[in-house]
């Protein structure tokens, strides 16, 4: 449950979730109002993180439906147990039952595919729906998923219609590599979610790994919001950050340094010109804090 | 409130950005759950009402004039005075004449105040010297409106401000200044210059009412800001807004697959459909993607007045390259040029740079419009089919040469359809050079296209 903004702040924290004051009252209003959360921003900043810690926070089952390309609705609501059903009938068929029978028999939930939507509508517990990265799938998809969400229903022809056994806290992100309709931005509140700034980055660094020592912290976070301002096809987000801090200590080490960086770069980058443009200009990045 | 929160919806509709009833609902819900401090009120309105990246900065700045505009400097913390001395010698630094110090004419010079004054971070004094300056640029002409800069420029000029900024840099290019003083009237001449900035929309807004504050809200308005006016820290916003458009338009039609007549093998359908039949599989039935993919053909003019539109465009094309079966593209000033290999196996924003940089375009940096549909119709005809749609961008301003509309002509018949987009005003067609109006009859449209409202509007009615 979430009273208020700043129980919400509290409960992120407790969590290990570090949130800005925006990022709390739009996630109070989703919740309140009730309204799916569209959750946008670059990759690697917390987005599908932030489904996590509130499915926590929540005592609620998260149930992911990752989208990708051409990914329809059988894959996303629900499908018939096709093989299921064709042994269903050959092994019927020497009883000589009638087709009413039969057809009772098969379209039962027995043989009912459920997929993540399906799911939460049908699931008595409080649910947390995570559509991740819905700028992958197809148009389509998108107007499925409105009708889906805005009713909370969904009918099966067989069956007839499921509706929500309550109204489950739906996320979706997206890294914004492409335009939604206006018709689903208008049923979800939005939230931009960027690069955090030095003071939070440096925070949730100590927060998420406390092993690690306050000067290289301090190092590291200064290294990765310099690295931001550069033009690289990607920018690390805060999960590269993470990862390289675990890698320190991994390593062993305890100052930063040019080699150092150069052997673990691959960590914060994922693309070899990326690499190989930094490469050249590591020592320059350490300075300059603030 | 709610009153407020309304007419605040009715201003950012104004502004050209979509917002339905619902989400004035939700606005509304949203301030009774959460309250009214401050910054999560404007959190509250910024999640329920705007949707886009594209159109924070609108409303930032109707957010700002409408709910926030009660400028306290009280609320500054007054820094320490400097005392008259020691600003008496930084004038001398900055105007005197080497060691002879100060000329009557600068004593009491408009400059020697703005300079004081941020020397000195005396606040009071700087809005003071704003508010004069923004009092001599008024009463503003209605055509000066829609030019926000030259404003802003003429209120400037007033306090002599660029006068001042070039002693500074001189001096201090000379080592007279030291560093820390130029870099406190730097950041002084800032603030100083965002005081202008707010005394004169609050002034033009006074004068003008509505439509005062229409025009101030359309100058921060990305999608209705000319290409050409755009910053170039805003272009970024824009383009990464017309990639998204492209892969929303890519992905329209049928990327998924359909049944089709041959293809690969659909097993699940397959099956399913064997269950009507008892388990026999007796049809098979396969998923192909069948598209309708017409070729694509730009030819852009890369001259400087259409350079950053054809940039837009040409981004746009190629981020929604997958709906054509080809794209092939061409620059030209007066040397018509193909660079579709630039972009084979390329991210298109790199491709793009390094086509305007290598290509050869032009002989003499002047728009030749025949000169290039003539070499085009001679050259590269064999690439125009009735499958061919052919994309023309630029703004027809030929510099007084001759037209060639029987090669446009020639064009346009074997096309399937051409279209032409214009980056100029639509009044402006066929006056002095333009010859908009020659070739004109032989495109199936020919569209404005200035800004990126218009833009979406073009991509809507040919693109898809």
């Amino acid at each position: 449950m979430f009273e208020s903004i700043d129980d919400v702040l509290i409960k992120l924290k407790e969590n290990k979730y570090l949130a800005d004051e925006s990022l709390a009252t739009v996630l109070f209003l989703a919740y309140q109002l009730p309204k799916p959360l569209l959750v946008e921003g670059p990759a690697g900043v917390g987005k599908t993180e932030l489904a996590k810690v509130v499915a926590d926070i929540l005592n609620a089952r998260l149930i992911r439906l990752q989208c990708y390309e051409g990914l329809d609705e059988s894959r996303a609501l629900y499908e018939w147990n096709y093989q299921q059903q064709l042994l269903k009938i050959q092994s019927d068929s020497g009883e000589k039952k009638s087709w009413q029978k039969t057809k009772g028999n098969i379209f039962t939930e027995e043989f009912l595919l459920k997929r993540p939507i399906l799911e939460t509508l049908m699931s008595r517990d409080p649910v947390v729906l995570l559509v991740d990265e819905l700028d992958k799938s197809d148009a389509e998809f998108e107007s499925f998923l409105l009708e889906a969400l805005s009713d909370f229903q969904v009918s099966i022809p067989e069956i007839g219609t499921v509706k929500a056994q309550r109204i489950p806290f739906v996320v979706l992100t997206s890294n914004g590599t492409r335009e939604f309709d206006d018709a689903l931005k208008r049923r979800c509140l939005h939230l931009y979610i960027d690069y955090p700034d030095f003071e939070r980055e440096l925070a949730i660094l100590n927060l998420k790994v406390p092993d690690l020592s306050g000067s290289l912290a301090n190092q590291l976070t200064v290294f990765v919001q310099n690295l931001r301002s550069f033009p690289l096809k990607k920018a690390p987000g805060i999960s590269e950050t993470l990862d390289w801090a675990r890698t320190m200590i991994i390593l062993g080490s305890s100052c930063l340094e040019t080699d150092l960086v150069e052997k673990t770069l691959p960590v914060l980058l994922k693309y070899q010109q990326d690499i190989n443009k930094v490469e050249k200009k590591i020592s320059s990045l350490f300075s300059g804090a603030e | 409130m709610e009153k407020k929160i309304l007419s605040f919806a009715r201003y950012l509709r104004k502004a050209g950005i979509p917002v339905a009833v619902p989400e004035i609902m939700d606005a509304l819900r949203g301030v009774q759950l959460v309250g009214f401090s401050k910054k999560r009120f404007k959190t509250v309105l910024k999640s329920t009402l705007i949707k886009e990246e594209i159109d924070v900065l609108v409303f930032d700045k109707l957010f700002e004039l409408y709910f926030e505009r009660q400028y306290s400097p009280d609320s500054e913390k007054q820094p320490d005075k400097i005392d008259s001395a020691k600003s008496e010698l930084f004038l001398n630094k900055v105007f005197g004449h080497e060691g002879k110090g100060l000329g009557a004419n600068v004593r009491g010079a408009i400059r020697s105040r703005l300079a004081l004054a941020v020397y000195s971070v005396n606040r009071e004094e700087m809005q003071k010297l704003a508010c004069e300056a923004v009092e001599k640029t008024t009463p503003f002409k209605q055509e000066d409106l829609h030019d926000f800069d030259e404003l802003l420029y003429q209120v400037k000029a007033a306090v002599e401000w660029f006068m001042f900024i070039f002693y500074l840099e001189v001096r201090k290019e000379k080592g007279a200044i030291e560093e820390e003083e130029y870099f406190i009237c730097k950041e002084n001449l800032v603030s100083l210059e965002k005081m202008m900035k707010e005394l004169l929309e609050k002034e033009i807004i006074s004068q003008m009412g509505e439509e005062g504050l229409r025009q101030i809200l359309d100058y921060q308005n990305l999608r209705r800001k000319e290409f050409s006016r755009i910053k170039e820290s805003d272009q970024e916003k824009i383009k990464r807004q017309i990639v998204k458009l492209g892969k929303k338009i890519a992905t329209r039609k049928g990327r998924r697959k359909r049944p089709g007549l041959k293809g690969q093998t659909d097993l699940r359908n397959t099956v399913r459909k064997c269950v009507k039949t008892g388990g026999v599989p007796i049809r098979l039935s396969s998923k192909d993607r069948i598209i309708d993919e017409p070729d694509l053909l730009v030819l852009c003019d890369v001259s400087g007045s259409v350079a950053r539109f054809s940039t837009f465009m040409l981004l746009l094309v190629y981020s929604l390259q997958d709906r054509y079966r080809h794209v092939r593209s061409f620059l030209f000033i007066d040397l018509l040029t193909e660079v579709t290999d630039y972009f084979k196996n390329c991210d298109p924003q790199r491709a793009i740079k390094e086509a305007m940089e290598k290509a050869p375009v032009s002989d003499t940096n002047n728009s030749d419009y025949g000169r290039v549909f003539f070499r085009f119709a001679a050259q590269y005809m064999h690439l125009v089919n009735p499958r061919t749609v052919v994309l023309v961008l630029g703004d027809a301003k030929n510099n007084w040469r001759s037209d060639e509309r029987l090669a446009f002509k020639e064009i346009a018949h074997n096309a399937r359809r051409v279209f032409w987009l214009n980056p100029q005003p639509r009044e402006t067609w066929n006056t002095r050079d333009s010859v908009m109006g020659a070739y004109a009859p032989y495109c199936d449209q020919v569209m404005e296209c200035r800004n990126f409202e218009q833009l979406l509007e073009v991509t809507k009615k040919i693109l898809i």
